[in-house]
């Protein structure tokens, strides 16, 4: 039994599965994603227990939808939960500000993460915190997993309370960290089906109601106020009050504060903030309470939290001294050694000196796989359309595309943005623009970037990485797939969708590299939109279920008796291909060899061949 | 959160076998697993979790997935005992378990003199990059060295290739290098409970044990 089912005791989650939990505690009925780094999880453990729980669970084709579907089902009684990582927040954003303003019948519950210093996001270092302040709703910020479970539980019933959803807000080192979980009991959902839609004039949302609505909101926002002065999710550890020193924080923040606290061994009193509206009496009260005349605010990103800090210092005329960012930079994550130099500073004492490691430290950069059929798509279309043309990037493994040797991502900025923003440079310069786009891509927001491109008469191509699944995020299914959490689902053809939408479309094999180039030369002639998908499975799925049906994957080898030291192979850029610079050998290590074919192709002396006996062991 | 800070470590009378490790109440074992992303970085580092928290000690970890995971570098924060964050401190760790060599310099912060024990693989994963800028892949020794300045001790394995040599394939070095690690008590978790939890996972005499046992015979 998943550890996340179990019906009592004390289990090791992680943040994203307590999250999970404490749905679970609430009674869910229906969860919705688009898969997100660092909250994959949440969807990903849903749709393994959706039979057994009886939740329904989606992969929804972008944020905006999985928002959408849960709010429909909160709108007709079922409590519901959608969760996306920050940047998915951006695309939901449209649908879910209208939401405080219209109103929800059982209680819905939005989750998200933000990623501070960038581990599985490029693109910005967002603090997604303004969006509760923009869209009227409450926000509860957990610090470890047990809080992770329990605010999500109680997120549900504040959100039927007030009828507007409440936020859940996660950093990655919330979602991706173990600790341990005291379970409570699990809640039977109510079944889906058996939600009903009462037609009512509260969700009216035209104006000038929706004016009248803008006033309640801020009325009940300043209600929550009250709620959150009283609330026991936040915390006090107490301290000396002679030191006339505090700290204010939130969320992982103020784990790394209290581990700050024990390393400068001072009984420095810390509040933790967990429910926006923040409190201000709260905060009052603490400063009061020790003395505090410098108080330290920490918190991950932006100065959200200490801006808030300072206006109700300045509006409850505290006599104290507000930092926060002029001492820890807003950018990056959290460490606690950051907290200790500021203490330091602050409190005039000797901190143990930060340790740094060695700047010549090697960083081993994140790579396509071996064998990965994007690095194919790259190399034949490199090898057609030069490096004079400009390629649009877009999210999704192939970001990776950006290192070198394959340098095949010009601009990276959004879902499906490579071939919005491709459009309009071809507009600007007159030239024909290249963009790549991902398969799960293509469903998010792709479709309408098409439809654009042809309908303003672009002249562009759109090669789409079709490698069967969402692969960065952790192999999810979408429409193009066939499948959804195990069982079948209806197939688009994104070749269909595409021709009937009038582009000129071509399939092609990425690990043919001769046809490839034969097509890509084909298209590159021709004027308009023209779209090439370059299908191949994603190499990493393709190898766990070689493993699991013991397929032996052939692996290849360089013969150094015809190797000329060309140095070609080199310039595909595949992980497991190396040069010897001592020795001038060129070899390719069989421990990550993933038998993709395509070095073989490249060697213009052939050199690069199949190691024979696995191959013939295959056919055993 | 008050509460977690003075939070025991039970079942410390019973773990009698691990005497030698510096886990005693009140007091933490931090652990860094590296590694680059796909060599089971993230499945041993899951494997001490259960068993930690399966003994009663108080689990807390970090790790990261996605993007951040294919082939880079790759970190596992473990810890144990009196701890209220997830990721191991400046000169706080106590084992470093590196299943590549390359990957366990970046943990030069984390380590102290005074107790850090390192365990290296042999195994070499030459990064592209260094072929790209036409470098080689540094002496094990070198790299031995260099970590050596920042540790008390550091311990070459070739746990790949003995891996290999007992499976046929080098995949469960993390398994390997383990069981030497449980074999010299360099950590504070039972041999029994890792089987345990092996056998929940993959069921019982499966290939992992035998790995396991085959490292902690020599």
């Amino acid at each position: 039994m998943e550890d996340v089912l179990k019906p009592n005791g004390t289990v090791l989650l992680l943040g994203d599965e307590a999250i999970v939990r404490g749905a679970l505690e609430a009674g869910v009925s229906l969860s919705a994603t688009y898969p997100g780094t660092p909250v994959s999880e949440v969807g990903d453990l849903f749709c393994k227990i959706s039979k057994e729980t009886g939740v329904h669970f989606e992969y929804s084709t972008n944020e905006k939808i999985a928002a959408e579907t849960a709010a429909g089902a909160a709108f007709s009684g079922l409590r519901s939960m959608v969760s996306f990582k920050h940047f998915g927040f951006n695309v939901a954003s449209d649908s879910i500000f209208p939401l405080a303003y219209h109103g929800v019948k059982a209680g819905m519950v939005i989750v998200f993460s933000d990623d501070p210093n960038c581990w599985s996001s490029g693109q910005s270092e967002q603090d997604t915190r303004y969006y509760a302040k923009i869209g009227h709703m409450p926000m509860l910020e957990p610090s470890d997993s047990q809080e992770a479970k329990d605010f999500t539980k109680y997120a549900f019933d504040l959100s039927e309370e007030i009828g507007i959803p409440v936020i859940v807000r996660l950093t990655t080192r919330v979602a991706y960290g173990r600790s341990p979980v005291k379970l409570g009991k699990i809640k039977k959902p109510k079944p889906i089906g058996e939600g009903s839609f009462e037609k009512t004039e509260k969700w009216n949302t035209m104006p000038p109601k929706i004016i009248d609505r803008h006033k309640e909101l801020h009325e009940l926002m300043n209600k929550l106020e009250e709620k959150s002065e009283k609330s026991e999710l936040h915390k006090t550890i107490d301290g000396d009050k002679n030191l006339g020193f505090g700290i204010i924080s939130c969320g992982a923040s103020f784990n790394y504060s209290l581990e700050a606290r024990n390393i400068v061994k001072k009984e420095i009193p810390i509040l933790k903030i967990s429910f926006y509206p923040y409190p201000k009496n709260r905060i009052k009260e603490f400063v009061e309470k020790y003395n505090i005349k410098r108080v330290l605010v920490v918190e991950e990103i932006e100065d959200f939290l200490g801006q808030h800090v300072k206006a109700v210092a300045n509006e409850l005329k505290l006599d104290i001294e507000v930092h926060g960012t002029d001492l820890i930079p807003p950018v990056g994550e959290m460490r606690t050694e950051k907290i200790v130099n500021a203490i330091g500073t602050l409190l005039k004492i000797e901190v143990p000196e930060e340790k740094k490691t060695p700047v010549d430290v090697f960083k081993r950069d994140p790579i396509l796989c071996p064998g990965c059929p994007h690095r194919a798509s790259f190399w034949n279309t490199k090898e057609v359309m030069g490096r004079n043309v400009t390629y649009g990037g877009d999210i999704g493994c192939y970001i990776l595309g950006i290192y070198n040797p394959i340098d095949m991502q010009d601009y990276i900025i959004a879902m499906g943005a490579g071939t919005g923003i491709a459009h309009g440079i071809h507009k600007a310069t007159g030239k024909t623009t290249v963009a790549f786009m991902g398969d799960s891509t293509f469903f998010h927001s792709g479709l309408s970037e098409i439809a654009n491109a042809i309908y303003n008469e672009s002249d562009m191509i759109i090669i789409i990485l079709d490698n069967g699944t969402t692969a960065m995020t952790g192999q999810q299914p979408h429409p193009g797939t066939g499948n959804k959490c195990g069982e079948s689902a209806p197939k688009i053809s994104i070749e269909e969708v595409c021709r009937a939408m009038g582009a000129y479309v071509t399939v092609v094999n990425p690990f043919d590299t001769r046809k490839m180039q034969e097509v890509m030369k084909e298209v590159k002639e021709k004027k308009g939109v023209r779209v090439v998908i370059s299908r191949q499975p994603c190499r990493l799925m393709f190898m766990r279920n070689a493993r699991k049906n013991k397929i032996n994957v052939p692996t290849y080898y360089i013969d150094q008796d015809v190797c000329k030291k060309c140095g070609k192979c080199m310039e595909y850029g595949c992980p497991a291909i190396h040069h010897d610079k001592k020795k001038n050998v060129y070899y390719i290590d069989e421990n990550m060899c993933w038998g993709c074919t395509v070095c073989s192709q490249i060697c213009p002396f052939g050199a690069i061949k199949v190691n024979i006996k696995k191959s013939e062991e295959e056919k055993k | 959160m008050a509460g977690k800070k003075n939070k025991k470590i039970e079942n410390e009378g019973e773990n009698k076998e691990n005497k030698k490790v510096n886990v005693k109440e009140n007091d933490q074992f931090n652990v860094i697993i590296t590694g680059v992303g796909g060599q089971g970085v993230m499945t041993l580092g899951s494997l001490l979790a259960l068993a930690g928290h399966e003994e009663g000690k108080n689990v807390m970890t970090s790790e990261l997935h996605g993007l951040a995971k294919r082939f880079g570098h790759t970190e596992f924060h473990f810890r144990m005992g009196n701890v209220t964050t997830t990721i191991v401190p400046n000169k706080s760790a106590d084992l470093i378990i590196a299943l590549e060599p390359l990957e366990s310099l970046p943990l030069a912060k984390y380590c102290d003199k005074e107790k850090t024990i390192a365990y290296i693989d042999t195994i070499q994963i030459k990064p592209t990059r260094m072929d790209i800028e036409g470098t080689n892949y540094p002496d094990i020794e070198e790299i031995k060295n260099r970590l050596k300045s920042h540790c008390k001790e550091v311990i070459v394995v070739n746990a790949s290739s003995e891996a290999k040599r007992i499976t046929g394939s080098s995949t469960y070095s993390n398994i390997y290098i383990l069981g030497k690690i449980i074999k010299n008590k360099h950590i504070g978790i039972k041999q029994s409970t890792i089987i345990k939890i092996l056998e929940e996972q993959f069921g019982k005499d499966n290939i992992n044990i035998t790995v396991l046992k085959e490292a902690m015979k020599e």
